[in-house]
């Protein structure tokens, strides 16, 4: 059997849209062919007939790309805000009011940094934290599908669902930025190694895992759905 | 746009979309359902159904998804959607009085 989708690739030449959307146009035109040539053969007629049959239709293939590509032509809002920005944010403010949440629940609405201490240092903390941490989960688990849901590929879906994290980031940096510009003639206590690497475990890498555990079972389309492969 | 080719792509939305009535069709079968139909009357191929179902889409009144078949094929089903439904009366409507306001003119149905 011919292959269509590079038949069509080549008469179509390229379309001006996203290369996962490209593929997608592909595919299905090429699916159409191959139904077209299926349906002629079945009916007695010859490959070259049945080839025919399938390509003739098409006056002008030039003619075609530019109707599929404007057709096609991103709204306002495009393929990336709808699959990765949006979902993403949403997380990202989501898990924000959660930390503001939480940061009131232990007493300490201002410093983060002695909200992680407090979190790990207690019993009663420690259940907090590990609920943040379900919290996580399920942000990563509705950025993940929300994502897929909007069309967007694996990758996109795991980055939608760890968007948070660059809330944490961000906090670190910050928090880190600003001890670093104060004067003070011995270093702050949270600045030492190994306060560092405490940082870094429970307020980067836990809300990650938990964040990319959520996300996980959305990575996969559904088994009713498929994506189309690149050729 | 001139009036032949508003009329063309007018009935082209009315058949893709009540034909997508009925159940999620795929292209290829949207064109074949349309043509048996229409006995043959109207047809479609891949320049002139493609373009038409990438703008429904786009105005939300068809959702695409791609679907594997028993055979393991994949294939990019259209179902309609609840806004694609609510455009099916106004757009019968039109075309019936269309129809109606050419048949007084010319005489068509008498013809």
């Amino acid at each position: 059997m011919p292959d269509f989708q590079q038949l069509v690739r080549a008469r179509l030449g390229t379309l001006g849209i996203s290369p996962a959307l490209e593929d997608e146009v592909i595919a299905e035109l090429a699916g159409h062919l191959e139904d077209v040539r299926a349906t002629a053969l079945r009916s007695g007629k010859s490959e070259v007939e049945a080839m025919d049959l399938a390509l003739e239709p098409v006056p002008s293939w030039v003619a075609l790309a530019r109707e599929i590509s404007a057709a096609k032509k991103e709204g306002p809002m495009n393929e990336r805000t709808r699959s990765l920005w949006l979902p993403g944010m949403t997380m990202l403010i989501s898990a924000f009011f959660l930390m503001s949440a939480v940061a009131r629940a232990v007493g300490d609405e201002d410093d983060v940094v002695r909200l992680r201490g407090a979190m790990t240092d207690s019993g009663g903390a420690l259940f907090i934290f590990a609920a943040w941490l379900v919290m996580y989960g399920v942000f990563g688990a509705v950025g993940a599908h929300w994502s897929r849901r909007a069309g967007g590929n694996a990758r996109t879906r795991l980055v939608a669902g760890l968007f948070p994290i660059a809330l944490h980031v961000a906090i670190v940096v910050a928090v880190f930025t600003a001890t670093s510009l104060q004067y003070s003639p011995r270093t702050p206590e949270w600045l030492v190694p190994s306060s560092l690497l405490r940082v870094f475990l429970t307020f980067i890498l836990a809300p990650a895992i938990a964040l990319a555990l959520g996300a996980l079972p959305f990575l996969r389309n559904p088994s009713n759905e498929s994506a189309p492969s690149r050729a | 746009m001139g009036v032949a080719s508003s009329i063309k792509r007018g009935s082209a939305e009315l058949a893709i979309l009540s034909v997508l009535v009925e159940e999620p069709l795929h292209g290829y079968e949207i064109s074949r359902r349309i043509e048996e139909h229409t006995g043959g009357v109207l047809r479609f191929n891949l320049a002139s159904l493609y373009p038409m179902l990438y703008r429904l889409e786009k105005r939300g009144w068809v959702k695409a998804s791609w679907q594997t078949t028993t055979s393991g094929r994949r294939r990019r089903c259209y179902a309609l959607t609840a806004a694609g439904r609510k455009q099916l009366p106004p757009l019968r409507n039109e075309w019936r009085m269309f129809f109606r306001a050419l048949d007084r003119l010319a005489g068509v149905a008498r013809a």
